[in-house]
């Protein structure tokens, strides 16, 4: 076989395995080829790690001990994370309460003004708001909750020209007697469930902006 | 029973489990890829105790740095890097004199033991194990399907049987077979894999599989 024209990867792995019953010219060729020997030499290799004995099991007391020490760790860190979000939730919100001024937002869109008609469906349906500031547009969608008198509320903040998001921005309900919130993310969304059906004040922490929205009654 | 864990478990989705602390994701860790670190800990001779501590050592570590894994198609090797570190790090405490050396300061890579060929040779079997289950989590689920039948399941299944259960022609089986070897030895070199790295010695592939 001429030097230019390699077996394929077929037949060397077949020579690899089978070398008594491989053509004579493929083992001929592996042997004077470097780049075939290499080759072949990688195909014996994976099956033969292939073939390898079996990794050990640890006994089962261990495993079930190293998952009980995991879980506890995972609770432990929950819990140390939420204490943190409450934590901070409740500095923002008082600073909120020393009088941090808001920036304007304008209510541009809201979906049943438009469609009045979409209104007969509040009971289960959604009601999209949009707002904006300098800044930023804030889209809003309020829905009641299938399951419960709660409400759920997804937005998201949208940098407008010119601007960017600000990295660690903040959505929070005051809802007596907490406050409820979370982080927007990378992208400037948010998802708030089980809110109570009477919330119409929105705060939302963007860098050192702070924007307050009333929604509009009814919503 | 499988020799190589995580066989059959989406690779990503396992690791986003991981992330994002999933009870159900980290028992299949501890249960599959912690053995990696029971099997570190046995071709380093280290005692029942000491491989025990590893074992457990290796999971807490992992969950504490899991969000610093950068490439979930490494979930394996990333272990057993943790698993080796770790070990070497108890026999040197044991042993402050042990004939072990740390010659490669990479931290990606486990460093190497220059002084006790046997036990090299052992490990270097176990990382490449690790690298294998890294790229066997990255092919497609019927390549994957069909190599694990041939060669991980215990019983291995034989041509006929796995004719039926995949629903092919018995004589599709062994050009499948193949051509999921090369796929196999394409992920491989795709991830720079110690299976492959000695052999190969820099020189060039000519793009065969």
């Amino acid at each position: 076989m001429a030097r230019s024209k390699h077996p394929a990867w077929e037949q060397i792995l077949g020579a690899v395995e089978s070398p008594a019953r491989a053509p004579s010219e493929i083992q001929e060729h592996i042997r004077t080829c470097d780049d075939c020997a290499v080759v072949a030499e990688e195909a014996r290799r994976i099956l033969e790690s292939l073939s390898a004995e079996q990794l050990p099991h640890p006994p089962r007391p261990l495993v079930e001990q190293t998952l009980a020490a995991l879980s506890q760790r995972l609770r432990d860190r929950e819990a140390s994370a939420s204490a943190r979000l409450q934590e901070e939730l409740r500095a923002l919100a008082a600073r909120l309460r020393e009088g941090w001024q808001a920036a304007a937002a304008a209510l541009i869109a809201d979906s049943w003004r438009a469609s009045p008609a979409l209104r007969g469906s509040a009971g289960t349906g959604s009601r999209m708001l949009i707002y904006e500031t300098d800044d930023f547009s804030i889209a809003l969608s309020l829905t009641n909750d299938p399951d419960s008198t709660g409400r759920s509320l997804i937005g998201q903040v949208v940098p407008r020209q010119g601007t960017s998001l600000p990295p660690a921005g903040w959505v929070l309900v005051r809802q007596a007697p907490e406050v409820v919130g979370e982080r927007l993310t990378d992208l400037g969304e948010f998802q708030l469930a089980g809110l109570a059906p009477e919330i119409i004040d929105l705060d939302l922490v963007l860098g050192d902006k702070h924007v307050s929205l009333h929604l509009p009654s009814g919503s | 029973m499988s020799n190589h864990p995580g066989r059959c478990i989406d690779r990503a989705q396992l690791v986003h489990g991981l992330v994002a602390g999933d009870e159900t994701a980290w028992r299949e860790f501890v249960e599959q890829y912690g053995r990696l670190a029971y099997a570190a800990a046995s071709r380093l001779g280290m005692t029942a105790e000491q491989s025990e501590d590893l074992f457990q050592d290796t999971c807490l570590l992992a969950l504490e740095s899991i969000q610093t894994l950068r490439d979930p198609g490494r979930l394996a090797s990333w272990t057993y890097s943790i698993a080796y570190r770790r070990a070497i790090d108890a026999l040197r405490r044991q042993r402050p004199g042990v004939a072990l050396e740390e010659v490669d300061a990479d931290a990606d890579a486990p460093p190497a033991l220059v002084h006790a060929p046997e036990i090299a040779a052992e490990l270097e079997r176990l990382e490449e194990t690790a690298s294998l289950m890294d790229a066997m989590a990255q092919l497609d689920s019927r390549c994957r399907r069909l190599l694990e039948a041939l060669y991980l399941e215990t019983p291995r299944m034989g041509y006929n049987q796995l004719a039926q259960r995949e629903g092919m022609p018995i004589g599709s089986i062994g050009p499948n077979r193949a051509r999921c070897l090369g796929k196999l030895r394409s992920l491989l070199r795709g991830l720079s894999n110690p299976l492959l790295r000695p052999s190969t010695g820099g020189k060039q592939d000519k793009g065969r599989g």
